[in-house]
Parts: structure tokens; C-alpha cells; sequence
């Protein structure tokens, strides 16, 4: 696994790629964090599209994330546009609580 | 296929990567790889971090397909074993909340598997078999 983050007028962007599991879901929690609680920081996008694969350990973190995000009073959401991360998504019921969108211009906006 | 791998969080994309493999002689879709190594991992990393907690373990994975295109993958390992197996499949139920642990594991794998069965003692490990029948796909004339 790997990422980008970009800062963006207040807003984190966060891609990654790679594969999102426990292994990597232990080594990027706190770097994660770390960002998500940056003062700079208002809003944080995370776009999940180019993962090759994700487990419900990947779910606990997207979900840990939005914890410290909404810890912080900050908003966190999600990208995603991969019709199998969707099923995982949808099968973990994380919509009800993460907001979702297909493209970053439409978290963005 | 049988698979002889320590309960270490790094194996579990090796494992995913070697079931991957082991499914893709009888051709099926991406879909069905993705949603067969979900499982897998999920079952894995149950092992890893439920029944070995602290310890490394031995976890062995077992894989066979049958003559009507049906996979059945099983995953065993020899740790503490779960108490109330049916408690432990209902969906968002987990013993390490603190964890970020999403409770979800067993809903994942009945959900992209066709069946699943779990047996388990306690002090003496678990065993979850799922079996999923890959779709035969049209012969590669029929198509053109």
C-alpha cells in the first residue's frame, strides 16, 4: 500500500493505492492520524478508487479514520468508484455512516 | 493445495495471492478472484488476530475444486478457538473493539462465498470451510 496526501484549501486529500488490510492497515493508522489532525486540515477526503483490494480491515480503518476526523470536528468522506469495494462497503453498512461520492470534484464540492 | 503459513499479518497477501492462483485454472471473473481472496483474508487475519492474539501460530489453508467448477477453501489454525461460534458469525460482533475491528470478518466471507461453515473448540482451534461455484463461463467461439 501507498498514498498520496495533498492539502488543498483547507481540505486533505488522501489517495491510496495498493492494498488496504490489517498488515497495512497497522502501518498507516498513526500516519494517517497524524495528517487527519494537522490544524491546517478542515476536511479530509479519502479516495479509496485505485485500491486493488480491501478486507473489513480496511473498513475498521476507513472507520477509525472518520473517529479521529470527527474527534477533531472535522468532516471526512469518502471516493470510491470500484463496484467490488462498493459491495464491501455496502455489506460492512459504512454508508450509513461515511458519506460517499464517485469522483473528487463531487467530495470536493 | 495445502498451504502451511505462521499467523504473521505480512503472510496474509501471500495467502490471498497463492488462493488467487490455485482458483484461476478453472478461468473465472475478476469478480469472483477478488471476492474468493476477501474471504481468504478474512479468515486469515480471524486467525491471526483472534486465535493466536499475541503468539505466532500455524495456519494452515486447504483448497479443492470439484468436478461442477465449486471451490471449497478451508482455513485452520490451532488457537484458542471461539466460544459461541454463532455469536461470533452475527454481523458487527467483535471481542476487540478497541481495535478498530470492524466485526464484519464472517458477514464478508457468507457474503462473497456461497456457503460457509464454521467449527471451532475451545483451546483447540477453528476451522472455517467456504465453498463458492464459479460460474462456467461461454466457450471463447460462442463469444466471437
Amino acid at each position: 500500500m501507498d498514498f498520496e496526501a495533498i492539502i488543498m484549501e483547507g481540505t486533505l486529500i488522501l489517495k491510496i493505492k495498493g492494498e488496504l488490510d490489517q498488515y497495512n492497515a497497522d502501518r498507516y493508522r498513526l500516519r494517517f492520524d497524524m495528517k487527519i489532525v494537522s490544524p491546517e486540515v478542515q476536511k479530509v477526503v479519502i479516495d479509496i478508487s485505485e485500491l486493488s483490494f480491501m478486507d473489513s480491515s480496511g473498513v475498521g480503518f476507513l472507520v477509525g479514520r472518520f473517529r479521529t476526523a470527527k474527534a477533531f470536528a472535522k468532516e471526512l468522506v469518502l471516493v470510491c468508484n470500484s463496484n467490488y469495494i462498493n459491495k464491501l462497503l455496502s455489506t460492512c453498512g459504512i454508508e450509513k455512516l461515511i458519506k460517499k461520492y464517485t469522483t473528487i470534484e463531487e467530495a470536493l464540492s | 493445495m495445502e498451504l502451511k503459513i505462521p499467523s504473521k499479518s505480512q503472510n496474509e497477501a501471500f495467502a490471498r495471492v497463492a488462493v488467487a492462483a490455485f482458483v484461476a485454472q478453472l478461468d473465472p471473473t475478476l469478480d469472483e478472484v477478488t471476492e474468493i481472496k476477501t474471504a481468504v483474508s478474512e479468515a486469515v487475519t480471524n486467525s491471526i488476530i483472534h486465535a493466536y492474539e499475541d503468539k505466532i501460530g500455524e495456519i494452515i489453508i486447504k483448497g479443492k475444486i470439484y468436478e461442477n467448477y465449486v471451490v471449497e477453501i478451508e482455513v485452520i489454525d490451532f488457537g484458542k478457538g471461539i466460544e459461541d461460534v454463532e455469536l461470533a458469525r452475527q454481523p458487527l460482533f467483535t471481542t476487540k473493539p478497541d481495535q478498530e475491528r470492524s466485526g464484519m470478518g464472517f458477514t464478508v466471507m457468507e457474503t462473497f462465498m456461497d456457503k460457509l461453515e464454521v467449527t471451532s473448540e475451545v483451546g483447540r482451534g477453528t476451522c472455517v470451510r467456504m465453498f463458492k461455484a464459479i460460474k462456467k463461463r461461454k466457450s471463447e467461439g460462442a463469444e466471437n
